[in-house]
């Protein structure tokens, strides 16, 4: 007899309670509030309805600096990628958040270019392709491009739009199209150096394949599609799971067999008392009609 | 992999203050007297031909040549854990982590705890079930931190080599009594090698700084060595040198069967002694030769060699070829 799937609403319940009392969640049990985990935690509990959100809002918020990007503490590099995340969340909750620090950030994410660099014989790609950095003054990586394109496509969906909005999306796609590795998939930043292949990783795919859920006409795009189906029986993380199953949602794909896997890797998490995986695989099994967190 | 290009033109213009605080002024970038280089450091190579040998006891007897006290102090051991892929060598490996652990308890230590903080994948609980260290965690009841998304708190650096001030670094770090650098002895292709100092790079968290900790290559990677080992202050070292890493390290480079631990509490003689089996010649590696000016020894005639003597693991590492000019001239 196969093992019962573990259901949304098993733990969501225990995911609620192990936020903190700013209204936060720590990327561990018993740890400080972070962007990350509080927004992974928000889209988990969109199906447990908006009336006690107040708090989890407050704390994001709080965390806004004058720029309009968030940071948990002022003396602290701003996160591009968290931002990003931060964006999405408040666009899923745009009526409790309002517009006004939405489009705040939405804009100094527009603005925001990770480091852009000269052709190298090391790395054969294009070095001058502008997506985003994990902080300032550094080069554009593949999760932090991925987040931010996310999300401009979902602020996009959602009616912020704009020509420089466009501009960051269009190369953005460009950057992961060429950092794509050679037979699918993405590594965590480049698909080459020093003249070998690099290896793609199981999460990095599933963001990118996130954000690029509507350019499947992309040849990129459907053979790192093959390679994350090939791959995930293979995983052996919750968030990695999480993310598979996430993606492959997205992309009409079959995910009741990865769901079980994610199922069965939970308890890793939980022992480890890591509630950003436990949030990012309360999300994968968000019932059907909660499904459109991350639609483009 | 880590860095987009080779840091050039950028890193020099950073550097430019600091190259002339040095060259010209003659003043390094910390203070000479917050820094106390012992006349002499012991350096313990143990015999360990393979991972079944019983690593516990092998490091009880380096722990028992060395004599570091743990004695009711809470240890945290820092392995290196970067990215998992059947058959490579990348990581540290799970026993050995383990069998420190082991030691250490025998040896007194009120608490063992593990962290690491990867600066390649991310995702802990990957590396973690994949390279078999969250069974030794599990089986031996070892609290795990992961440094990349541990609380920090904002410390003053003791070097200021990379021209920062201060770095955000991991609590549970900061609140540990005595740390050990448990590195993986490889290859670099950015700094020639990598063992108990350059391990160092994995206490910088990533949800703070990025992946693959990108801040630190455009500081470039030698000065963050110093500054993050002058900082942190490791206690001791442990290098998993049973198979080692050569050619296109630290990721990419192929499994060499080296069958040691080497073990000390000078971490920069460590590395030297590492360096000399691996072929080099530590003076002319940057970051060894700017250490010893105020972090350790690396001069052989002021190493106690402890255990097996160095002519005995002495090979020369296959190196890409831009390192060649490293490697002590006409080999082993």
């Amino acid at each position: 007899m196969s093992r019962p799937i573990v259901t949304h609403t098993d733990s969501v319940a225990t995911l609620r309670s192990a936020a903190n009392s700013s209204g936060g969640w720590g990327y561990y049990r018993g740890k400080s509030s972070r962007i990350e985990p509080t927004c992974w935690a928000l889209f988990a509990l969109s199906a447990a309805g908006r009336s006690d959100l107040e708090m989890h809002r407050r704390f994001l918020l709080a965390c806004q600096r004058d720029s309009g990007l968030l940071v948990e503490q002022t003396a602290l590099p701003v996160n591009f990628a968290f931002n990003a995340l931060a964006l999405i969340a408040m666009l899923r909750y745009r009526a409790e958040f309002g517009d006004a620090p939405l489009r705040r950030l939405h804009d100094a994410l527009v603005k925001h270019k990770g480091e852009g660099a000269g052709p190298s014989p090391i790395f054969r790609q294009n070095n001058a392709l502008q997506g985003w950095s994990w902080v300032e003054g550094t080069f554009s990586w593949l999760e932090p491009t991925s987040f931010g394109l996310l999300a401009l496509k979902i602020a996009r969906a959602a009616g912020l739009q704009s020509s420089e909005a466009d501009a960051r999306i269009d190369e953005a796609e460009r950057l992961l199209i060429d950092r794509c590795c050679r037979n699918g998939g993405w590594n965590y930043g480049n698909a080459n150096a020093f003249g070998k292949d690099l290896i793609p990783h199981l999460p990095t795919t599933a963001l990118a394949l996130l954000a690029m859920q509507n350019r499947r006409d992309v040849a990129e795009v459907q053979k790192s599609l093959a390679y994350l189906e090939a791959q995930w029986p293979k995983e052996s993380s919750t968030i990695g799971l999480g993310l598979t199953t996430i993606c492959l949602r997205r992309h009409a794909k079959e995910t009741e067999q990865v769901t079980r896997r994610l199922g069965d890797h939970m308890p890793i998490a939980e022992s480890l008392g890591n509630l950003h995986a436990l949030a990012v695989a309360h999300c994968a099994m968000l019932p059907p009609d909660q499904h459109d967190v991350f639609t483009v | 992999m880590s860095l987009p290009f080779k840091p050039s033109r950028r890193d020099l213009l950073k550097a430019l203050p600091l190259i002339a605080a040095a060259s010209g002024c003659r003043r390094p970038p910390y203070d000479r007297r917050a820094f106390a280089v012992p006349a002499r450091s012991a350096v313990a190579l143990l015999p360990a031909p393979n991972y079944s040998v019983d690593l516990a006891d092998v490091i009880f007897r380096g722990l028992q040549l060395l004599q570091p006290d743990v004695r009711g102090r809470s240890v945290f051991l820092k392995p290196n854990v970067v990215e998992y892929e059947a058959g490579t060598v990348i990581n540290t490996h799970a026993l050995v982590v383990a069998g420190a652990a082991v030691a250490l308890r025998r040896a007194g230590a009120r608490e063992v705890v593990v962290g690491e903080g990867p600066g390649h994948r991310r995702d802990i609980e990957y590396l973690l079930t994949a390279t078999g260290l969250y069974d030794q965690l599990k089986d031996l009841r070892l609290r795990f931190v992961d440094l990349n998304h541990d609380d920090v708190r904002i410390v003053s650096l003791k070097s200021r080599f990379t021209g920062l001030t201060e770095l955000a670094l991991p609590v549970e770090l900061l609140a540990a009594d005595f740390v050990v650098s448990v590195p993986k002895l490889k290859t670099h292709h950015w700094t020639g090698m990598t063992a108990s100092m350059k391990n160092l790079f994995g206490v910088v968290p990533g949800a703070v700084y990025g992946w693959p900790k990108n801040l630190l290559h455009y500081r470039g990677i030698e000065n963050s060595i110093l500054d993050l080992t002058a900082t942190v202050q490791p206690h001791f070292a442990i290098v998993d040198a049973i198979v080692s890493m050569e050619g296109d390290g630290p990721i990419m480079g192929t499994p060499r069967a080296t069958g040691f631990l080497a073990m000390g509490a000078d971490p920069v003689s460590v590395d030297a002694t590492c360096a000399r089996v691996m072929g080099f010649e530590p003076s002319k590696m940057g970051y060894l030769q700017n250490a010893s000016g105020y972090l350790g020894n690396i001069a052989e005639a002021r190493i106690d060699q402890r255990g097996e003597p160095l002519s005995r693991y002495r090979t020369r590492f296959e190196v890409m070829q831009s390192f060649s000019g490293l490697q002590v001239a006409g080999g082993a």
